[in-house]
């Protein structure tokens, strides 16, 4: 009998589902980040003047990150300077990808935040009000097979503010783009 | 009754259980995909991605929080988001099962039937643009998708009462834009979602 797409899906879905139960993965059924870093960075410093403000590094000469791989499949990373750019956030999501780790890289538009994104005002030297974001990022992220870790850039695209690891892609919570507004003056 | 014995967390863990899940579910995601996406492989790709989101994540299930259908309709709704982040960003995706490998002439035939049986809903989708994105996703699965609100809310995480209201917005939003000749500019078929026969709890 001819079999169709969807019967060849499911024999492969099957084996997946063998494979997984022959060799136990650990479920991770939350996001990861646990908390806020009050790091702040200035959403639009360009504009607004405000200098960006980050955590004590490592020095320069260092890597931004370290990648270790256990035996068990999972994946530690380990943030040692938080001013990761684009490129070589892109660069780490080829050496996660072997291991099954998907790896999103946003870049905002210029004044734009994610929706929900905690954001504080403040004013520059000339009066003007400011939105900074708070950085939210952890030193160390575990990171099993399935997992999405999510980087969010601002258009600078020298810094992530925001990166988050998702259990499964299915939990990944998309970015809705929003201008900041201040509250009331 | 709409779930399965032992619900998702079951089915990931026993392939005969996983089996009837997937046959329940197959035939209406792929028409969810073909309402949403333009070519055969990628229906096939992603019908891979959704039923291995459901293996990865079958944990998160929560019966009280609604049905296996509506949480389906969730994880298939981050899936094409995320692929169209992934295609705007030109990223390039490590697939774990590539569906679009088990194709064969047939099924794209097939595929190709069914993707232009939808195109009214791909037209009617393309219609909402415009609206904000809490009261598109509504109109999308109760209109487009045929899910109860009761369904659609659980689908977005969202209470039975803000679905009902972004979804009366949304039609009326449509209402007010639809051109009062009854003609349609674009083509859509956007009296198709305004009275979509979806939306009773």
């Amino acid at each position: 009998m001819k079999t169709t797409f969807e019967d060849r899906l499911l024999v492969e879905l099957r084996e997946e589902i063998e494979r997984r139960e022959a060799v136990p993965v650990p479920a991770v059924r939350r996001r990861l980040f646990t908390g806020r870093r009050l790091v702040l960075a200035a959403a639009t410093c360009a504009a607004a003047g405000l200098a960006v403000v980050l955590a004590p590094g490592t020095p320069a000469e260092s890597p931004a990150y370290a990648v270790e791989r256990h035996a068990d499949g999972t994946v530690t990373l380990t943030v040692k300077d938080q001013d990761i750019d684009v490129e070589a956030q892109r660069e780490l999501a080829r050496k996660l990808s072997p291991n099954g780790i998907e790896t999103d890289v946003q870049i905002l538009r210029p004044g734009y935040v994610c929706k929900g994104d905690p954001v504080i005002w403040a004013r520059t030297p000339q009066g003007e009000r400011a939105p900074l974001l708070v950085l939210q990022w952890n030193r160390k992220i575990t990171l099993h097979r399935g997992n999405v870790l999510v980087f969010v850039n601002r258009n600078d695209r020298e810094l992530p503010y925001r990166v988050y690891v998702y259990p499964t892609e299915a939990d990944v919570e998309p970015c809705v783009p929003v201008k900041p507004k201040p509250n009331r003056s | 009754m709409d779930g399965i014995r032992g619900g998702p967390r079951a089915a990931a863990r026993d392939p005969q259980l996983f089996e009837e899940f997937y046959r329940r579910h197959v035939e209406a995601m792929t028409s969810f995909l073909a309402r949403r996406v333009a070519d055969p492989h990628t229906v096939a790709d992603l019908t891979a991605e959704i039923f291995l989101a459901v293996l990865d994540s079958a944990d998160t299930y929560r019966p009280g929080r609604g049905s296996e259908t509506a949480w389906l309709y969730g994880i298939a709704r981050n899936v094409v988001s995320s692929e169209r982040r992934r295609v705007a960003r030109e990223t390039v995706r490590d697939r774990r099962i590539s569906g679009r490998r088990l194709l064969e002439p047939d099924d794209i035939a097939r595929l190709e039937d069914k993707l232009d049986a939808e195109s009214p809903g791909r037209r009617a989708l393309a219609a909402l643009e415009r609206l904000p994105a809490g009261e598109r996703a509504v109109l999308e699965l109760v209109a487009v998708d045929q899910l109860t609100v009761a369904e659609a809310a659980a689908a977005l995480d969202i209470t039975k009462v803000a679905a009902r209201v972004r979804l009366h917005r949304a039609r009326k939003s449509l209402r007010e834009e639809a051109d009062p000749a009854g003609v349609d500019p674009r083509g859509t078929s956007l009296s198709y979602v305004i009275e979509g026969t979806g939306g009773e709890a």
